[in-house]
């Protein structure tokens, strides 16, 4: 049967209202409406990250028994400064390499599954871009490693410091039209992956539980502390570097 | 601030629902690209620098680039949008 | 207040993708629905954990339990940068599928398989 354009554009609409007005009324319900933001800010369950006092053993106090974090000393749970990089790392590691399975997934579907581009007729890159192309990637990759190595400190980390290294590949490709390199990254990025695994397995013999922290920690805030963490975010940063370049150049084909 | 959060806010429904009736695919992922500019912006906003890094590099940057080589590869391979 | 109207541009994406999905023939436009319906939904999570007048969770000065703490809920954060990232993958991988099917079929929206006896 034909489909009929305004009858399911309707039906469509009565269910997007549906569910806005459901919405609403179960939010602003009186006994359990959004109370969720106006919750105290000692009940998070982000109170314990904040203050590195996840463990028992791992808790730092000040002279009146209270939990302290003070940048600059040494001898916490982990040594990054910026509280996402140590939540993505150190506490909730599991999700992390859960993801870069999916990555991984994903980059393989792609070199699996990809068809042949037609032979066309091959354009080539103007002088203004084969000229600029270099310049530029030179650019794009110290900002890639910057944003990698600095991870702890700043935002950023691995993975958007990985999709801006691939990007000077990107270009590359497509300014030289030179992709005979993707063996090149499939190795990179298994040799990558293995070592990452193998963080994991040594933390899990070293300290009972998979990818712990078992390099020493710096003073808190220092350029060159957290080793555990740089040597992870180093791992994944070229990991994804290396699957995000595999999957563009099968896209841009040829 | 708030009026700015409302300015950004219109603009991204005006630019999602334009997404969903464009005739031309180009347009629609123009489009689709500045919704994902200004939602890094609102990350931004919401004092999240490391989301908003990461969005504004892989969403802003390299979905628009697989979709823009997709649609090459389609109108090579004889996709016709004005049928 | 400003938590509020995060919430609402969040949910009315939201609510945008889903529509886009539920009813549009072109495959491309329908994978387009889909990654607006992420972006709204990754924009949500994140405005959970919003709350004026907070700061950004690096650390600059010393904090303990007595000073109060100030910063913005820095979970959400950690959950999203996932979500960001398996968002490309699916978007990669179902491109990949549309391009095939397009080889396949000649034709860009769903096509009814005739059933022969």
């Amino acid at each position: 049967m034909k489909r009929n354009e305004p009858l399911i554009n309707l039906f469509g609409l009565i269910l997007i209202i549906l569910l806005a007005v459901f919405t609403y009324l179960a939010l602003t319900d009186g006994r359990q409406g959004l109370t969720m933001l106006s919750a105290d800010l000692e009940q998070r369950v982000s109170y314990s990250y904040l203050l590195k006092n996840v463990t028992a053993a791992g808790r730092t106090e000040n002279q009146h028994g209270q939990a302290e974090v003070i940048p600059g000393r040494e001898g916490y749970e982990n040594g990054a400064v910026n509280i996402v990089t140590a939540i993505v790392t150190d506490y909730r590691m599991l999700d992390t390499f859960g993801e870069i399975l999916v990555l991984f997934a994903a980059s393989a579907g792609v070199s699996l599954l990809m068809v042949e581009r037609k032979r066309g007729k091959a354009k080539e890159a103007s002088e203004i871009v084969k000229t600029a192309v270099p310049i530029i990637m030179l650019f794009a990759l110290v900002t890639g490693f910057y944003i990698i190595s600095h991870g702890h400190l700043t935002p950023g980390g691995g993975f958007p410091g990985g999709a801006v290294i691939a990007s000077a590949f990107i270009l590359q490709f497509l300014a030289f039209q030179k992709s005979s390199r993707k063996k090149a990254f499939k190795i990179l990025e298994s040799l990558a992956g293995i070592g990452l695994l193998s963080m994991g397995l040594i933390g899990l013999y070293l300290e009972g539980s998979l990818f712990a922290n078992f390099l020493p920690t710096g003073p808190l805030g220092a350029t060159i502390s957290a080793a555990g963490i740089m040597i992870i975010y180093a791992l994944i940063g070229i990991k994804v570097a290396a699957e995000l370049s595999s999957i563009s150049a099968d896209f841009i084909g040829e | 601030m708030e009026a700015a959060i409302i300015v950004l806010g219109l603009i991204m429904l005006a630019g999602a629902i334009s997404v969903l009736f464009q005739k031309s695919l180009k347009n629609a992922i123009i489009t689709f690209g500045i919704v994902s500019l200004i939602s890094a912006l609102m990350f931004t906003l919401m004092k999240a620098y490391d989301v908003a890094i990461t969005e504004a590099s892989i969403g802003a940057l390299l979905t628009i680039a697989l979709f823009f080589w997709a649609l090459r590869r389609l109108e090579e391979d004889g996709y016709d949008e004005k049928k | 207040m400003e938590t509020m109207l995060f919430i609402l541009s969040a949910f009315s994406l939201i609510l945008t993708g889903l529509f886009g999905v539920l009813t549009r023939k072109n495959l491309v436009k329908i994978l387009l629905s889909l990654n607006i319906l992420e972006t709204g939904i990754n924009l949500l999570v994140v405005s959970l954990g919003y709350f004026q007048g907070g700061s950004a969770p690096i650390l600059t000065n010393s904090i303990s339990a007595a000073q109060g703490i100030n910063f913005v809920d820095p979970l959400p954060h950690a959950l999203v940068l996932t979500s960001i990232v398996i968002g490309l993958g699916t978007t990669a991988l179902a491109l990949t599928l549309i391009l095939n099917h397009f080889r396949s079929h000649r034709a860009l929206e769903f096509v009814k398989l005739e059933v022969n006896e």
